[in-house]
């Protein structure tokens, strides 16, 4: 029994820790080989957890070895389109000026019911309104509708405002990010001036988030919604 | 390319302990081997205490022998030696002419261990 706990604990950091040299690409959205990767992990991950009598390092081993490949394949299928291409497959037209390519459709065996539910998804219910779907590498949809269906945007009514990054958080839970202070180029004396013109300290601040133009948001400890 | 790296030395690393835990192999399953000739040329000159001798080496090397390369192969490869082991004893002691049998048994299940981690081609099919 100790000896299982102690297996899940070694495999699950070494799981944990394959998946994080993956990279962040593996946790949303599977390319192929990722998906064969993913699935093959957590099989002999299984295997070396249920029987003892299986070396562990019979588990670890292949794990590691699974995951290097990926990375490495990944890394040459940026060098290499035809690698990439050959490992990945290439994007699919399915809808071109409103016509569904039926033939790649059937070669691509993406039924009638799975091309509506990714439009529906996609906030599209007619297929008259796209100019373009394509089925990606990792199998969803993308869709691009004709200009006449497209929701107007604010540079199409000149209502363009100069380009404003998000506010960032300076101060959580009464905790100061000097380093997030710095990036958006404030400094500690505009903090000490806010918090004068505020009158509170540091500790008294549940969050504060400012952005490049010092617009900045305060919330002080203790402020319920009722 | 930093992940890469790191993948690259992984794959090294492990490469390398490939080769090691066959050397290891290799080594405990040569000196093991060994002694079991050993039982076998004293069973030969029907010399029972000295195949006895060898045989409570060969017991007590191979405790040690099972721990280590219990880490790179398969647990029931390596009972099974044990089981045979265990049913030796007797059978020296009384002489018995299924000593041989056992030995050679013994011996092919010793060297199966090695070989049957050797990268050759109908191993890895």
């Amino acid at each position: 029994m100790t000896i299982v706990l102690i297996r899940s604990l070694i495999l699950y950091l070494v799981v944990s820790f394959s998946i994080r040299l993956m990279g962040k690409r593996q946790l949303g959205e599977l390319q192929p080989s990722e998906l064969v990767v993913t699935i093959l992990i957590s099989n002999i991950a299984t295997l070396a957890l249920e029987d003892i009598e299986i070396p562990l390092l019979h588990g670890i081993l292949p794990i590691l070895a699974l995951v290097c490949y990926e990375v490495m394949a990944s890394w040459i299928s940026l060098k290499s389109v035809r690698f990439r291409r050959w490992i990945s497959g290439s994007p699919k037209i399915i809808i071109q000026n409103g016509i569904v390519d039926q033939e790649m459709l059937k070669t691509l065996r993406f039924s009638v019911d799975d091309l509506m539910t990714a439009l529906r998804m996609s906030g599209v219910f007619f297929i008259e309104e796209v100019q373009f779907a394509i089925v990606e590498t990792n199998g969803s949809v993308s869709v691009y509708q004709k200009s006449a269906y497209q929701p107007s945007e604010k540079q199409d009514m000149n209502a363009v405002q100069p380009c404003c990054d998000p506010p960032q958080t300076i101060v959580a839970d009464g905790k100061l990010r000097e380093k997030t202070l710095s990036e958006i180029g404030l400094d500690r004396q505009w903090l000490e001036s806010i918090l004068h013109q505020e009158k509170i300290s540091i500790k008294d601040i549940f969050l504060l988030t400012a952005d490049k133009s010092s617009q900045y948001q305060l919330i002080p400890k203790g402020v319920t919604a009722s | 390319m930093n992940r890469c790296k790191v993948s690259i030395w992984i794959l090294l690393s492990l490469i390398l302990l490939c080769m090691f835990s066959l050397a290891e192999l290799q080594i405990q399953c040569r000196e093991a081997l060994a002694l079991v000739e050993e039982i076998e040329s004293a069973v030969d000159e029907n010399n029972t205490g000295q195949a006895l001798l060898a045989f409570d080496n060969l017991e007590q090397d191979w405790k040690h022998y099972h721990d280590i390369n219990g880490i790179f192969v398969n647990g029931s490869e390596l009972d099974s030696i044990r089981e045979i082991m265990s049913g030796l004893k007797p059978l020296i002691e009384d002489e018995h002419p299924e000593v041989r049998a056992e030995l050679q048994k013994m011996k092919h299940l010793i060297l199966s261990v090695y070989e049957e981690e050797l990268p050759e081609i109908w191993h890895i099919l």
